[in-house]
């Protein structure tokens, strides 16, 4: 199969025609000078190079052919969007029978909620948050388990059947000089346990709070 | 082995004649009315394919058929409902409608990429 895939490309000569089709703003080497496939390939191929850039110029000036400038602006939103957005984590453990997951979350979704659970907590105004997968799991460290509320509606057989995946979190936060450090940490941890369950259903093994900044209120 | 197709637009015709546009009518139709969806969101792939400024959601739903095998993929904007839950309910609504177009449901490729806080209560009066 290789063979014939390779000889599709290949000229009589034994000279594949990509080679001749890089060449073809150059003048023939010396070979292709005396070599009558060559010849006729560089023919060929000449003259749909010069259709193909006529055609690339009308379309350059076809005033039928410019994009909706609307379009490419949602275009471009979408794509800082998406840089925004991060990796993409896994709802589910990873299961060894399908590595690859079906069902994830973005980054920064996990990162937002996180990230709001934090700055709800009076005195605290989050700067930063780095959003971890555990490999394997690990379960919540919250000493309820912290169950996602699920509305009152019927739970898939699929999701009964599997376990969410599990994250570390990690805040770096501003901390007003009118609050105890250590009673606000234990609050936005279980802020952050409690609101990264309800709102993405995932378990959150760990979260480490850098106090980087204090400002006044 | 039949064609592979892929849809978000006008090409609509399944090789096994289901007509694609259809089950993505009645696919953005069903899973914006399940708990917990707030939209289908646009991704950069699905913004090229659709050539809109504000495509319509069924025109972000990606399905793709080969020997009457279906994949989906799709995201989606979620509130009120762990984006865990809504993500596998939405799995099986996905290969629910895709059952009653005849198509077997092959991968549905589901991501939540943004997660909308919950909208505050309103404390009533008296």
């Amino acid at each position: 199969m290789a063979m014939s895939e390779r000889s599709t490309s290949r000229l009589a000569c034994g000279r594949d025609i990509d080679e001749v089709w890089e060449r073809i703003e150059s003048p023939p080497d010396e070979h292709e000078r005396g070599c009558p496939h060559c010849r006729h390939a560089r023919s060929d191929l000449g003259n749909l190079a010069r259709l193909t850039a006529r055609q690339r110029d009308e379309e350059r000036s076809d005033p039928e052919l410019e994009p909706d400038p609307a379009i490419l602006g949602r275009i471009m939103d979408i794509a800082r969007a998406e840089v925004r957005r991060g990796r993409r984590l896994p709802l589910d453990e990873p299961d060894e029978q399908a590595p690859v997951a079906e069902l994830t979350v973005s980054e920064q979704a996990v990162s937002a909620s996180a990230r709001r659970a934090g700055d709800a907590v009076d005195g605290v105004q989050v700067e930063r948050c780095v959003v971890v997968l555990v490999p394997g799991g690990g379960g919540s460290s919250a000493p309820d388990g912290a169950a996602p509320a699920t509305g009152g509606v019927e739970l898939p057989e699929s999701y009964r059947a599997s376990r969410p995946s599990t994250v570390d979190v990690t805040l770096q936060v501003s901390v007003s000089t009118s609050v105890s450090i250590p009673e606000v940490a234990r609050e936005v941890r279980s802020n952050v346990m409690r609101r990264v369950s309800d709102e993405v259903g995932i378990d959150v093994r760990r979260i480490d709070i850098d106090v980087r900044d204090a400002h006044d209120d | 082995m039949t064609e592979a197709r892929t849809t978000t637009g006008a090409d609509t015709t399944s090789p096994e004649g289901v007509d694609l546009d259809v089950v993505r009518v009645e696919l953005a139709s069903a899973l914006l009315a399940e708990p917990g969806v707030l939209r289908v969101e646009a991704t950069l792939a699905g913004m090229v394919r659709a050539w809109s400024a504000d495509p319509a959601p069924k025109d972000l739903i990606r399905i793709s058929v080969q020997d009457g095998t279906a994949d989906v993929a799709l995201h989606l904007a979620v509130q009120g409902l762990p984006a865990r839950l809504v993500a596998h309910r939405v799995r099986d609504l996905v290969r629910r409608v895709l059952r009653e177009h005849r198509l077997d449901p092959g991968s549905v490729e589901l991501s939540v990429l943004t997660i909308e806080a919950a909208p505050p209560v309103l404390e009533t009066a008296g």
